[in-house]
């Protein structure tokens, strides 16, 4: 390859300090369009190492799209070293119902849990370009799946069952992101399995990285506003210690939990959650049996089920008043039991 | 109904009725759901119907807040609460009921005769709710994303007196303005909820469409205050209550909504700010708000404001798909 050609994903070739938008041809689709994966590619001036960052790749898990763009605009013009790849809607098919898998009829439905794609669902085809084209040129993946519409994260989750360059190289990216709340545990033999994205390159590949989620869609512009920066700054902040710009801005906060055990706290009714932990009170502490909300009847409002704290530790994810159905997204208890946990001190 | 309550006998009660209304294919029962509230004192009956669609629920949780605030002893009358019209649709979190129907819109079935889930609901809503009611309340609201704050009164009722009662109760609303609108022959139309209660039952009618999900929570919390607000207003008019809620105030009829609805699908970027829902003019050609394509990042379409008037309609951050809900404008004429 020419020196000035850096950086190449299947016939499509980039040179060093541009900024290009791919399209990859995935299949064609009932209604006859094409079905095509859209890709952003950023290649810096000087040789370093190569980030992805996935989004969508559930359809409702999309809140992170805004901070990309942003991202996007940020490194154009900024000097620096390695790629930049982000696909910011991998499943555009259920990104478009707001569903969470494409709505088909195929025995693998979610698109994170069939890496590396060995099927000819629309999603299996999708996931084998990303297993066989761009996660072989990586060298970091972030994969972000923020909260679907009414639920807001904060919370980072990293293997603990890799290779153990591996699970320490990502631990310390996921720091570098700056979430003060981290999940460090077994991926491959846990949540969400060896065919997740992260834990099919974890394990698999050998690929350190992580799972993101800061924030999530439903809760107004005030709390977007925040969110969207905390990403955005916290992608800088992971190239910064990567070494892929000089300059990245400073993320992480006084201290950060590094725990095992998370509960969700869901709930087994349907209705409405009335919450009493909402976005403001994102990676609060509070206390063991500690009243997070309530599901009510949207028919008469009758109080149907409680929500609360299981364990002390911290809300790893918040809901606001919304519907919700059984095992929908409420809460979720990180357990700083120092047992299981410890807390680095960046201060 | 299963229960009949008569009331003014001194029996003040919060009763809540199931009406039986089909088994669907999961093996569900249908049923609506209808909350009595029967006041210490003979009175008026007002209906009061949210969710016929079911991604329009912040209605409903107005509704449900309404409910825990009537005092049955110094209510005249009785209220009929149906927080959750369309429970199907209400479940799935879509506008419609998710089948193969030729009339999927619940709002568009009323008087239906089909076997339909959406004809047998109206049906059971006509029967058991519209049928007793001398009044009655229409809550719509934004689904995720969008925001309206705003009653609608029609004026194309074939009954003069119709038209000039139902205008009452959406000033009694005391909401800055009041849509006049064709709705019983135009929008939404003789088979909505509204067109049908007017013109075959005779019921002065009016459509409150307050708030939407998906913004800084203090706004919808004022929307659900607005909405509550406006019903004691409505109750107050027709001497149910006495709240005194009854401040008098300039109310600007406003026409036809303009829908301002992107043509492509992408992210919302909404420039209006949601605060100035029905406050702020704005001019013809003024930016509303843009569309970004969530693959590319660049702007593939302007939202401006095809007339000068009020926005009844607002948009926050969000995927659309072609024509999905974005902004609305009102052109306004002080009456």
């Amino acid at each position: 390859m020419p020196a000035e050609e850096a950086f190449s994903i299947g016939n499509n070739t980039f040179s060093r300090g541009t900024q290009n938008l791919v399209s990859l041809p995935v299949t064609v689709g009932m209604s006859g369009a094409p079905i095509e994966l859209t890709v952003h590619v950023t290649v810096g001036l000087e040789p370093g190492p190569v980030l992805t960052i996935m989004n969508t790749i559930h359809g409702g898990e999309w809140y992170a799209i805004e901070p990309l763009r942003r991202l996007a605009r940020t490194i154009a013009d900024s000097p620096m070293r390695g790629t930049v790849i982000i696909l910011p809607v991998v499943n555009p098919g259920a990104f478009a119902y707001g569903t969470r898998n494409v709505p088909d009829q195929v025995d693998s439905p979610d698109m994170n849990r069939i890496f590396p794609g060995p099927l000819t669902s629309t999603g299996d085809q999708i996931i084998a370009i990303i297993s066989n084209q761009i996660l072989p040129l990586s060298t970091y993946l972030i994969d972000f799946h923020m909260g679907p519409l009414g639920s807001a994260f904060t919370d980072t989750l990293v293997g603990s069952d890799f290779a153990s360059d591996v699970s320490q190289r990502s631990l310390e990216v996921a720091l570098a992101f700056g979430s003060p709340i981290i999940r460090y545990a077994p991926m491959l033999g846990g949540f969400p399995g060896p065919r997740s994205s992260k834990g099919y390159a974890g394990g698999t590949m050998g690929l350190p990285g992580f799972g993101g989620e800061i924030g999530g869609a439903g809760f107004g512009s005030r709390l977007d506003k925040v969110w969207h920066s905390r990403t955005h700054d916290g992608l800088l902040g992971v190239m910064g210690a990567l070494e892929m710009i000089d300059d990245a801005p400073k993320t992480r906060p006084p201290r950060q939990l590094v725990y095992k055990n998370a509960h969700r706290v869901n709930p087994r009714a349907g209705g409405i959650l009335r919450s009493r932990f909402g976005g403001d009170q994102l990676g609060i502490e509070v206390a063991e049996d500690t009243l997070l909300g309530e599901v009510v009847s949207p028919y008469t409002g009758a109080v149907l089920e409680e929500l609360r704290a299981p364990v002390d530790g911290l809300v790893y994810y918040v809901s606001r008043d919304y519907p919700i159905y059984p095992g929908g997204w409420a809460f979720g208890m990180a357990d700083f039991d120092p047992s299981s946990s410890h807390w680095v001190d960046n201060e | 109904m299963g229960n009949e309550i008569e009331p003014g006998l001194g029996l003040a009660s919060v009763e809540v009725v199931k009406i039986p209304v089909a088994t669907d294919l999961d093996n569900s029962n249908i049923e609506l759901c209808v909350n009595i509230v029967v006041g210490s004192n003979p009175g008026p009956t007002l209906a009061l119907v949210s969710g016929l669609h079911g991604s329009e629920w912040l209605a409903t949780i107005s509704n449900l807040e309404l409910l825990q605030r009537v005092d049955t002893d110094n209510l005249s009358g009785t209220l009929l609460v149906v927080p959750v019209a369309n429970p199907i649709a209400f479940a799935s979190g879509t506008r419609n009921i998710r089948d193969e129907s030729d009339s999927p819109d619940l709002n568009r079935s009323f008087g239906g005769q089909q076997a339909w889930l959406a004809d047998q609901l109206a049906t059971a809503i006509v029967d058991n709710v519209l049928k007793r009611a001398d009044a009655i309340i229409d809550f719509h609201c934004g689904p995720w994303g969008a925001a309206m704050n705003g009653v609608a009164s029609p004026n194309d009722y074939t009954d003069p007196d119709l038209n000039a009662r139902a205008l009452a109760m959406a000033k009694a609303f005391h909401l800055p303005h009041v849509r006049l609108t064709p709705m019983a022959t135009l929008f939404p139309g003789p088979r909505s909820m509204i067109g049908y209660a007017g013109e075959s039952l005779g019921i002065p009618s009016i459509v409150a469409s307050i708030g939407g999900a998906g913004f800084d929570q203090e706004l919808e919390r004022s929307w659900v205050e607005t909405s509550i607000s406006g019903v004691f207003g409505v109750m107050d008019h027709l001497g149910m209550t006495e709240t005194h809620n009854d401040q008098d105030n300039d109310v600007v009829i406003v026409g036809n909504p303009h829908r301002v609805n992107p043509s492509v699908g992408g992210m919302i970027e909404p420039i209006f700010p949601p605060e100035g829902l029905m406050n702020t003019p704005i001019s013809e050609g003024d930016l509303l708000g843009r569309v970004w394509s969530p693959y590319t990042f660049e702007v593939v379409e302007e939202l401006r404001a095809p007339v000068s008037g009020v926005v009844g309609m607002v948009s926050n951050a969000h995927p659309a798909r072609p024509g999905d809900w974005a902004y609305l404008v009102f052109e306004t004429e002080v009456r």
